[in-house]
């Protein structure tokens, strides 16, 4: 088994594209670690490095305690799962899962073997001898997890894999990646853009933006302490109220509102941060609440988002969806004094 | 409908005009020599004469001829996919410097007069000792081919999903094994238009035929026909072997064109 370490690794392509800037990264043997941020920071480069796919121009990586950087893909036990699946079109099912053990001089017994348990715990028994063009989106993807499994490698990359699967599907399959990643003890380390999917399926998840890592940690160290303005807005939907405030003391002013921090923070202005779900209905101590011009709403069966505007700042709350709200309406908001945020207004990093 | 049936007619139309001459040459294959310089209708045959034919076939030298045909066409075909493919491989996946100019400078090679190259072609041949033998067609024609086969293959490697080739190297493959196992099967329209390539080479030269070759028992169909053709006492072989000649491209092009055009799309794309 085995674990992975990025040392100040950094990825700067042809054209001074800076992919993957100065990354440190550890992650555990057996861990399930998601790497997300929006496309084009950088999470498939830091991926395809760790493959041998890509060169790196600094820094090292480790697999286990062997240093890989100069090791070609197949010698480092690992295996890929593409968003595109990647599937050989000319072979059949069976062949394409048993592809990387043929090349590995296998004996054919158990090939046999590991590809028949694979088909079976993926349920693609039936389907051995068809051809890629032959299956839906959802077999597809499930051979390509299936060619994964068959080789029982220390670590499993997968880069977006549900991406092109419907909603319901892809649902489905998070939950089966997960039984499959307690079921075969292997170290884990999967892109995506999604925040859901990140939220869900992560022991850990490490946030990215623009090749540089914003934080690392469990998903709800992720949610309730986000580290800076980015995170907290990139994890969470609706997104995450950014109201700049002027401080005095403990009192945060707003244009349309004041509240007592819980201490001083020491600053003369910062950006509040505010959860639109600890924004609701309720009156609370310690502020007047909030005066909510309702713009939007927006029922979902288990809750209410109202999108509106208190003095010069939109602001999105999530109320009891039994409460009857029309657009025009006014609402009294309460805010949860404990869930609040605020940011550094130049450094964007979490003072509270 | 009507659209239909004027596209009908006019494929029809192209085709028959396309014919013609292959049935002007089966007929003529199949008159009486003496026939051929008499006026007479030159679409229909007034005996069914298969002389021409029997005669090609008794005469020892035609069936040398073939032979070495033969062997040129498929020492070319072969020599040429190999070279092509692997060259194709190199420039499009290992880090060969400037492989994006090389494969431009390999086409460009045919804006080379083959003119120039005749006589150090010559000379490189003799010193072989291989003037006078269809070796010589068979070390000469590849190079005429390969860069071609190069180009369209080095496009249609690069045209596959980059997805692919990543996860068979991560699965284990070598190389070799990545050519062999992915690329390769993969690669059948462009392979079939280098094919096609090398056969069009073959049967199209006289030149290289007729000078690296002076033997008459050691040249190939096409040069033969050349000595046959001056000697006019005798058309009706002539048009049986030019037929004979003509046949396997035909054939050739017919049956692959699809593909011929499929694999070049790809390299005109790029
Ligand atoms: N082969 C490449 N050559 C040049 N730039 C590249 C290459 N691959 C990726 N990039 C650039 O590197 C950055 C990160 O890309 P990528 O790792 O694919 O992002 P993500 O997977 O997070 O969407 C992007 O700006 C992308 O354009
Ligand atoms: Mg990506």
């Amino acid at each position: 088994m085995a674990s992975v370490s990025y040392e100040n690794v950094t990825k700067r392509f042809a054209g001074d594209t800076l992919a993957v800037n100065n990354l440190s990264l550890e992650v555990k043997d057996t861990e399930f670690m998601v790497l997300v941020g929006p496309s084009g920071c950088g999470k498939s480069t830091a991926l395809r490095m760790l493959a041998g796919l890509e060169d790196i121009t600094e820094g090292q990586i480790k697999i286990g305690d062997r240093v890989v950087n100069d090791m070609p893909p197949r010698d480092r036990d690992i295996a890929m799962v593409f968003q595109s699946y990647a599937l050989y079109p000319h072979m059949s099912v069976y062949d394409n899962m048993a592809f990387g053990l043929k090349m590995r001089g296998t004996p054919r017994a158990d090939i046999d073997r590991r590809v028949n348990d694979a088909a079976k715990i993926l349920e693609l028994g039936p389907l051995l001898k068809r051809k890629p063009r032959q299956l839906s989106g959802g077999q597809r993807q499930r051979v390509a997890l299936g060619r994964a499994i068959v080789r029982e490698p220390q670590v499993f990359l997968l880069d977006e894999p549900l991406s092109n699967l419907d909603a319901k599907l892809r649902v489905q399959t998070r939950i089966e990646l997960q039984k499959q990643h307690r079921a075969l003890h292997a170290t884990f380390i999967y892109v995506t853009h999604d925040q859901v999917e990140a939220m869900t399926m992560g022991d850990r998840i490490a946030v990215m933006r623009d090749g540089i890592l914003q934080q690392v940690a469990p998903p709800r160290e992720i949610y309730d302490n986000p580290a800076n303005m980015y995170v907290a807005g990139f994890i969470g939907s609706p997104t995450m109220n950014f109201i700049p405030v002027t401080v005095n003391g403990t009192t945060a002013k707003a244009s349309g509102f004041e509240l007592e921090l819980p201490r001083a923070p020491g600053v003369e202005k910062g950006i509040l941060g505010i959860r639109p779900e600890a924004l609701d209905e309720h009156a609370r101590e310690g502020h007047g609440g909030l005066d909510l011009k309702v713009e939007v709403v927006e029922v979902l069966g288990s809750d209410q988002f109202l999108y509106g505007i208190v003095g010069g700042d939109a602001i999105t709350a999530r109320v009891d969806p039994a409460l009857k709200v029309a657009p025009g309406d006014r609402v009294r908001l309460g805010v949860d004094m404990r869930r609040l945020h605020l940011f550094d207004t130049e450094s964007e990093k979490a003072l509270m | 409908m009507k659209a239909g049936a004027v596209r009908f007619l006019f494929l029809a139309a192209l085709l028959g005009f396309s014919l013609v001459p292959f049935w002007w040459m089966l007929v003529a294959s199949l008159k009486r020599s003496d026939d051929q310089l008499t006026f007479g209708n030159p679409w229909w045959f007034d005996e069914l004469y298969t002389g021409g034919y029997t005669g090609l076939f008794a005469n020892g030298t035609f069936r040398d001829w073939m032979l070495n045909t033969a062997l040129v066409l498929v020492g070319t075909v072969c020599i040429s996919l190999l070279a092509s493919a692997l060259a194709a491989y190199a420039l499009a996946f290992l880090s060969v410097p400037y492989s994006r100019s090389l494969v431009l400078v390999f086409f460009a090679t045919y804006l080379v007069p083959q003119g120039v190259l005749f006589i150090p072609l010559v000379r490189e041949m003799a010193r072989l000792h291989l003037l006078n033998s269809p070796l010589a067609l068979v070390a000469t024609f590849p190079s005429l081919v390969i860069p071609f086969g190069t180009w369209v293959l080095w496009s249609f490697f690069r045209s596959l999903p980059r997805d692919l080739l990543d996860v068979a190297r991560v699965e284990g493959a070598s190389p070799l094994s990545l050519l062999t196992w992915l690329l390769l099967p993969l690669s059948g329209p462009a392979l079939a238009a280098v094919g096609l390539f090398a056969v069009a080479i073959v049967f199209n030269d006289f030149l290289y035929s007729f000078t690296l070759i002076q033997s008459q028992q050691q040249t190939t169909l096409m040069a033969g026909i050349g000595l046959l053709s001056t000697d006019l006492g005798e058309t009706g072989p002539t048009f049986a072997a030019v037929l004979l000649g003509v046949a396997p491209v035909a054939l050739a092009c017919a049956f692959f064109a699809d593909s011929y055009a499929r694999g070049l799309g790809t390299g005109i794309l790029d």
